[in-house]
């Protein structure tokens, strides 16, 4: 048998394991992901959350066959290829911002099963070369620590896998150029390939650019609603006490809700709402009371009804001109409340 | 009072005719004897929908108090009968109320008689609340054959468009087994009763709008309605004086406001109603919470009597010793005032000539 040949058997024979690695890093990866968007950032947890962080789904690739072979005996020839290649296969992890990058960045570092080694790191190579534009994504390579199994197939301790963690428009760029990393003449000093570099150049700052401009807007976003957040982490806290169930502190309807009363809420001291529920005598036991529509009602379970008794108790009348949604759910509120909705032309 | 209610535990309801002395009524009312079923949530919600309307805060409901105890001593006897008691007390209250019902334009309707718990002020409580109300007519759509028929429904109850109801609502606030020796009958001071009776926001306190809660529940307004009229309109006037948002020009205009409506022709007088017709939005709240802080924020039937003087004209007094008197018929439209210059002027505008 050639080299080549016995070299292709070996490496079909780990084709199963190398999947169900890749399988249970992304298990992995996105399950601690999940956790730490619902505790970090109080979100409800939905399956949506994972979908919505991830820009593009999540799936492994295990390097075609010949592809390794090429690269085990032609483009990099190594003396133990199996041993030496890191990429026999890869996961990749696309996020909007490079914040996110580093969220999930931390999640594979922070894992005891695996050893990490990081391969690429743009930051390190944006300080190296400040002045040289090029492909950019984080590349981590992982060794799992101990021989497991996962769905049924046993992979052996020291499997290597590729993570790669880059921003949307990094791939938008990566998927661009790709061809230019088979091109070795690009390297050449050449009229032809000095066009086509700057070209690349040229494409790569302006996505860097256009991430600085998204993580400037994100952080713009962010403390637009700085306020409201944190009325809203207060409200989730004092519903849990109430309730003695928990309740996310920031879903669609909330944000819905508490941006139509953002000129009040911006007036709001946060002293003011703590203090209103632990001396009010009526709200918070109307609200632990309302037992039965917690179960029919999804707004009763929401913590935003904190929020919502607490204006209505204190600017009876000015909830009506801004009420975002169907005036019959504000017209129960009041009624729960012991207000005439009539005399406030609901 | 603040209150809110939890739930309807039971509930039965009976004809109520229009007594006629001369004319005996031919056909009998009907008299229920079972309870109705109180699971069905939409249709529980539905009343309360109607109880705290009429009832609640900001509502059009006046406080009274018992006079001659006869219709409260069986009131008040409900909340801790059984069932069967309870019906047949609630057909004897039906009955006293078709007796009561003899004035001209009264009309013969149904009434609802109702035991469950709210929060009153913190607390939960048990109530008591008899809805007497007209039988209303509307059209209710019908698909026959894939067309669409309309059908009259002579028969409509409580339908939230209804305002010809009356609402009597008993809250025990010291429950029986607190008493350190409960009497039977109940004392009239374990509750608190509130009223409400369009005729009120009508009529005021003349005789047909009193056979409801004086004829048939034997009660009296709770307080002096010519003392409460006048503290009222003491709250609200230091309001407009006192509060820093308020500017000078615009504490006239205010102070016009309030004699306007306390000499207008409403009856019942309701915090809410006066801050919508004195205040802007942002004020509203503020002077309601006051009001309700001096205990004039209940709604109340107006008298005039010890306030005459005060709204017969406004008096502006200047700090250089001149002062306007202006009569009180005078609309906002017939005397403009802008607030005083860096100058220390005032500007007024009066729509009129100079005649003396």
């Amino acid at each position: 048998m050639s080299m080549e040949s016995k070299l292709k058997e070996q490496f079909e024979s780990r084709a199963s394991y190398l999947e169900a690695l890749g399988c249970s890093v992304i298990k992995t990866i996105e399950s601690q992901l999940k956790n730490d968007l619902i505790a970090e950032l109080k979100l409800a947890p939905s399956d949506e959350l994972v979908p919505t962080f991830l820009k593009i789904p999540t799936s492994v690739r295990v390097k075609d066959t010949d592809s390794f072979l090429e690269k085990a005996l032609f483009r990099k020839p190594k003396d133990n290829p199996l041993e030496e290649i890191t990429d026999q296969v890869g996961v990749r992890f696309v996020v909007l911002l490079q914040r996110d990058v580093y969220r999930i960045d931390n999640i594979i570092q922070n894992q005891t099963d695996w050893e990490v080694r990081k391969d690429r790191d743009f930051e390190d190579e944006r300080m190296q070369k400040p002045d040289y534009f090029a492909y950019q994504s984080d590349h981590f390579i992982i060794f799992n620590n101990n021989t497991f199994h996962f769905e049924g197939i046993l992979i052996p301790r020291g499997t290597p896998c590729e993570i790669q963690v880059r921003t949307l428009l990094q791939h938008a760029y990566a998927e661009m150029a790709h061809d230019s990393d088979y091109k070795p003449s690009l390297c050449l000093p050449s009229k032809k390939s000095s066009v086509v570099r700057r070209s690349l150049a040229k494409g790569s700052a302006l996505i860097e650019t256009t991430d600085t401009i998204f993580n400037d807007i994100r952080d713009k976003l962010d403390s637009y609603d700085a306020q409201i957040k944190i009325l809203l982490n207060e409200c989730s806290i004092i519903y849990e006490e109430l309730i003695k169930e928990k309740a996310p502190a920031f879903t669609i309807l909330s944000q819905v809700i508490v941006d139509s009363y953002r000129e009040i809420l911006d007036n709001i001291d946060l002293k003011c709402l703590t203090k209103f529920y632990l001396e009010d005598k009526i709200v918070p036991s109307i609200i632990i009371q309302a037992k039965k529509k917690r179960n029919l009602n999804v707004i009763y379970r929401n913590s935003v009804i904190i929020l919502i008794y607490y204006l209505i108790n204190n600017n009876t009348s000015l909830m009506k001109n801004n009420w975002p949604i169907d005036n019959s759910y504000l017209r129960d509120f009041f009624v729960d409340l012991g207000i005439s909705p009539e005399a406030y032309g609901l | 009072m603040v209150f809110s209610i939890y739930e309807i535990t039971r509930i039965i309801a009976h004809d109520v005719i229009k007594h006629n002395n001369a004319e005996p009524n031919l056909i009998p009312p009907i008299m229920s004897e079972e309870l109705f079923d109180c699971s069905n949530l939409e249709k529980q919600q539905l009343i309360i929908n109607r109880l705290t309307e009429t009832l609640g805060k900001s509502s059009k409901c006046v406080d009274v108090e018992v006079q001659t105890p006869n219709t409260f001593n069986i009131i008040s006897s409900l909340i801790d009968a059984e069932d069967a008691i309870f019906v047949s007390h609630t057909q004897e209250l039906s009955e006293l109320l078709s007796n009561a019902q003899t004035g001209g334009s009264i009309n013969s309707g149904s009434a609802l008689f109702m035991q469950g718990l709210c929060n009153y002020n913190g607390q939960t409580a048990r109530f008591i609340a008899i809805i007497k109300a007209d039988p209303d007519k509307a059209l209710c759509k019908r698909v026959v054959n894939g067309s669409i028929t309309m059908e009259l429904i002579n028969e409509l109850f409580l339908s939230s468009s209804q305002r010809m109801i009356k609402v009597v609502l008993f809250v025990e606030t010291e429950h029986i087994s607190n008493k350190k020796s409960p009497t039977r009958p109940r004392d009239p001071e374990d509750f608190v009763i509130k009223v409400y009776d369009h005729l009120l926001s009508n009529l005021g306190d003349r005789p047909a709008a009193k056979y409801f809660y004086q004829g048939f529940l034997g009660c009296k307004m709770a307080s002096n309605a010519a003392t409460v009229s006048r503290d009222f309109f003491q709250v609200s006037e230091q309001f407009i004086m006192n509060n820093a948002r308020i500017s000078q020009k615009d504490r006239e205009i205010y102070r016009g406001n309030l004699i306007a409506y306390m000499r207008g022709e409403v009856n019942n007088i309701v915090a809410k109603e006066v801050a919508d017709f004195i205040f802007p939005e942002d004020l509203r709240d503020a002077y309601i919470e006051e009001c309700i802080h001096n205990e004039v924020g209940t709604a109340f039937i107006k008298d005039n009597s010890l306030i005459k003087s005060k709204l017969v004209k406004r008096t502006i007094r200047f700090d250089s010793n001149v002062i306007l008197y202006i009569p009180a018929s005078m609309t906002r439209d017939q005397i403009e005032i802008s607030d005083f210059d860096s100058m220390g002027w005032t500007t007024i505008k009066i729509k009129g000539y100079i005649t003396s």
